[in-house]
């Protein structure tokens, strides 16, 4: 299953995934390169991100915490290759994003799940189209691993929103690509299903080389789950803060209860709400 | 998973027939109710007129389908006429999805082509006659042009909605899980246009049903459009009735055959 990946009929895209893989911290290194993005606004331009650098080491679970309409969608939406940017570059270790390539997936809290393909051939498509010589199989470990092998002849309309969320991250893992962008993927489940998704996705993750970036609105979500949390300023969108969570892995919801959480937590409450009053003022005048 | 026996297992024998009448829902009693009151409608109708010229009986009209049946006379009409429906229709579809897709993904060709559409909709089928006449002379070439004409535009503006309604979200999907254009098209544009391809395909089964009768009234001899034609330059009046009813009944057993099949097209939907 693994082996089969790094066959020649790999498209160039996905060479340098093919080699290295599980439990290897070497690849998926992101690099985000004065990345600065403009929309037009009833004719006029508007500032989503401010030139944006950043990097995240290879292997690292990073958060993006900010206010709404921060430009935190925005800036995942150019790491994917899915935007392109004003000016500006991304690059995934040594390769250029300028458009949606496999050293990436996204895993969004509405799910795009291909509704015409059941469950099963949604997860297989991705190993199939990289030439993975058993799709199926594949496609099969990556449902177990989410705990979902039973549902696999089902069409996603029939899974409930967590499972399909579950699909969601099994078919983006199958292709075991190097980064894994993920925005607000918790949002619209209920709190107890989100914090026991939580718990899975960590486990899952501590068995991948992946790197993660993940968007919430959560904090106690970003700071149980991340290395490190990017705090946005808004207006427009750039870094405003990077902390460090130095919480030992692996970690257990207990961890909330703990002095480093609740010290990082206020932190980032303090700078969120710096951030969040400076739109209120801005529209006030 | 309820949902899915429920549609797909369920249902047996008395839901396959109403499914295929294409009264969902409704049982066979109900059809029959509906049939009934019909023909009582229809004689006293005849009653009241009195002259089986105008308007002949349920009865009288019964045999002369008796008579056109047994003749073989009904038979290779309803033959003439379904062998140039199937193949207008055929001719229709093969070109006018793989344009409509063409035309949705595209855009300097739906630029250059698009007017031109919109200028031919609008005319129907049987305005194309006299052309199709012209140049196809009589019987079955200028029958497979209108009947292909008048399946067109229902598939053809069908398909084209499905097409540019394919979500990005799920051709990004795709791109991150390394599809290639083949893949790209046969298991994401495709798969996802088809209830719009589908609905097209209903549609335009439909009207090129009811086109091959217009064509067949002029532009051939042979056919249900031939015969109730022949049969009202004869004051067969009953015959004329027959052909209508048997125009009524295979058109809506054809479109009820579609929607049964749905079912196997679109077997996402049949969940929902
Ligand atoms: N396609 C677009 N056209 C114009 N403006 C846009 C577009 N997409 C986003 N914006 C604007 O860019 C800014 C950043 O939007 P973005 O969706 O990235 O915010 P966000 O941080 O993800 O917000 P939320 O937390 O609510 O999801 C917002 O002001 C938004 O209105
Ligand atoms: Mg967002």
């Amino acid at each position: 299953m693994i082996e089969a990946l790094s066959k020649k009929e790999i498209p160039e895209a996905s060479m340098t995934q093919s080699t290295d893989r599980l439990r290897q911290s070497n690849r998926g290194a992101i690099h985000v390169d004065k990345v600065s993005v403009e929309f037009k606004r009833n004719g006029q331009a508007f500032s989503a991100l401010a030139p944006v650098d950043l990097n995240v080491e290879a292997g690292a679970f990073v958060s993006f915490l900010g206010p709404s309409g921060c430009g935190k969608t925005t800036l995942l939406n150019v790491i994917s290759g899915m935007l392109r940017p004003t000016t500006g570059s991304v690059q995934i270790d040594d390769t250029p994003v300028t458009r949606p390539i496999p050293l990436c997936n996204v895993v969004f809290q509405q799910h795009s799940l291909f509704p015409w393909m059941k469950v099963i051939d949604n997860v297989a498509f991705g190993p199939q189209q990289l030439g993975d010589g058993d799709p199926e199989g594949t496609a099969r470990t990556f449902l177990s691993l989410v705990g979902l092998d039973k549902f696999a002849t089902l069409y996603p309309a029939q899974l409930s929103g967590g499972m399909q969320q579950r699909v969601a991250i099994a078919r983006a893992l199958a292709t075991y690509p190097p980064v894994l962008l993920m925005d607000e993927p918790f949002g619209a489940l209920d709190a107890q299903t989100r914090t026991i998704m939580q718990e899975e996705l960590l486990k899952i993750w501590a068995n991948f080389s992946t790197t993660v970036i993940f968007v919430t609105h959560d904090i106690d979500e970003a700071i149980y789950l991340s290395d490190r949390i990017v705090v946005m300023r808004t207006a427009p969108g750039s870094v405003k803060e990077v902390i460090d969570v130095p919480i030992p892995r692996p970690r257990t919801p207990k961890i909330m209860q703990s002095e480093v959480f609740s010290r990082i937590r206020l932190r980032v409450i303090d700078l969120i709400r710096e951030e969040t009053l400076k739109i209120f003022n801005s529209t006030e005048r | 998973m309820m949902n899915l026996t429920g549609t797909i297992g369920g249902g047996g024998r008395q839901g396959w027939i109403a499914a295929v009448v294409g009264l969902a829902g409704t049982t066979v009693i109900w059809i029959f109710a509906s049939y009934a009151l019909f023909v009582v409608t229809w004689n006293i109708a005849a009653g009241v007129l009195d002259n089986p010229v105008l308007l002949p009986s349920a009865g009288l009209t019964l045999d002369a389908a008796a008579q056109l049946i047994s003749s073989g006379i009904l038979l290779s009409d309803v033959l003439a006429s379904l062998k140039r429906v199937v193949l207008g229709f055929a001719m229709a579809a093969s070109i006018a999805i793989p344009l409509a897709m063409l035309m949705a993904f595209f855009s300097t060709l739906r630029r250059l082509t698009m007017p031109i559409v919109q200028l031919l909709r609008p005319i129907p089928p049987i305005a194309w006659i006299p052309l199709a006449v012209l140049w196809f002379g009589i019987g079955d070439p200028p029958s497979y042009f209108i009947t292909a004409i008048a399946a067109f535009f229902p598939i053809f503006l069908n398909a084209f909605e499905g097409g540019i309604s394919v979500e990005k979200r799920h051709i990004h999907a795709a791109q991150f899980l390394g599809a290639g254009r083949r893949a790209m098209i046969m298991k994401i544009i495709v798969p996802s246009s088809m209830p719009y391809i589908w609905t097209g395909v209903i549609v335009g089964l439909g009207q090129s049903w009811m086109a091959v009768v217009t064509a067949e009234l002029i532009a051939a001899q042979s056919g249900l459009g031939y015969m109730i034609q022949n049969s009202r330059i004869n004051l067969e009046t009953a015959n004329v009735l027959v052909g209508m009813i048997t125009i009524g009944l295979l058109g809506s057993l054809m479109v009820a055959g579609l929607r049964y099949l749905e079912r196997y097209v679109l077997p996402w939907k049949a969940t929902q």
